[in-house]
């Protein structure tokens, strides 16, 4: 669907986002994902739009609003210990009998690529538990 | 009221209905009957609860493009890492305008 009433900046629409400057600092990039790092970097690269895409699993649309959305000033780094939302999507679609290819089709990724998001969602919880149990020990 | 810089919208024909967006920012995004995400604006953030799924009557909007939120700048991380872990890749971001805005109907 085209969007008649939204605007253009950050819209499939507009014109391709240029390669990103190899000159970028990226020890200010701290404050972003790492998608947008990986993305930001493979772009400086040289790395073509759609080859990120394909690399990442996105359209070149998305990947294009990634670059954009990393002008957006945010207030606080995205440093996680918690298992993120999408980490315990997949723990709560496995606990309810979910088999990895299934998870895997629905998110558009390979069941080896849940399997790692799986085993990352249980080291975040572990190291949730041992840091609590070591602030409780304070 | 929350300060917002940006608006953001839902295209509802490309949702899969996998509710991450609503896990990572259940502020701005809530799940309709049919099963599908749409965007809000909470009265926490905003004064006025609205809801954009195309319902009738105060406190809903219009759907899709049209059913364009403001984004609380408290939000904005959230928001964005909705978008890009979307499956659908349905979230759009927008700088925030003030004639969309008027142009929404609510």
């Amino acid at each position: 669907m085209i969007p008649e009433a939204a605007g253009t900046l950050f819209q499939p629409s507009a014109p391709r986002v240029g390669r990103v400057e190899a000159t970028k600092n990226w020890s200010l990039m701290e404050h972003l994902r790492p998608i947008e790092r990986c993305v930001l970097s493979m772009s400086a690269e040289g790395v073509e739009i759609d080859e990120i895409a394909k690399r990442i699993r996105k359209t070149p649309d998305r990947v294009e609003s990634i670059i954009a959305w990393t002008d957006i000033p945010r207030s606080r780094p995205a440093t996680r210990r918690s298992p993120s939302p999408v980490e315990s999507r997949v723990l709560a679609l496995l606990a309810d009998g979910e088999t990895h290819e299934r998870i895997g089709r629905r998110f558009r990724r390979s069941a080896r690529y849940i399997r790692q998001v799986e085993g990352l969602a249980h080291y975040r919880q572990g190291t949730e538990i041992l840091s609590r149990n070591r602030d409780g020990m304070d | 009221m929350d300060a917002t810089k940006l608006m953001v919208w839902i295209d509802q024909d490309l949702c899969t209905g996998d509710g991450i967006c609503e896990e990572i920012a259940p502020d701005v995004f809530e799940a309709r009957d049919d099963g599908l995400w749409v965007v809000k604006e909470s009265a926490n953030h905003f004064g006025t609860a609205i809801v954009f799924d195309a319902g009738e009557g105060p406190g809903h909007g219009p759907e899709g493009s049209r059913g364009v939120a403001r984004v609380p700048d408290s939000q904005i991380e959230d928001v964005i890492e909705a978008a890009e872990e979307c499956p659908g890749e349905c979230i759009m971001i927008e700088p925030y305008d003030a004639q969309i805005m008027a142009d929404r109907g609510v």
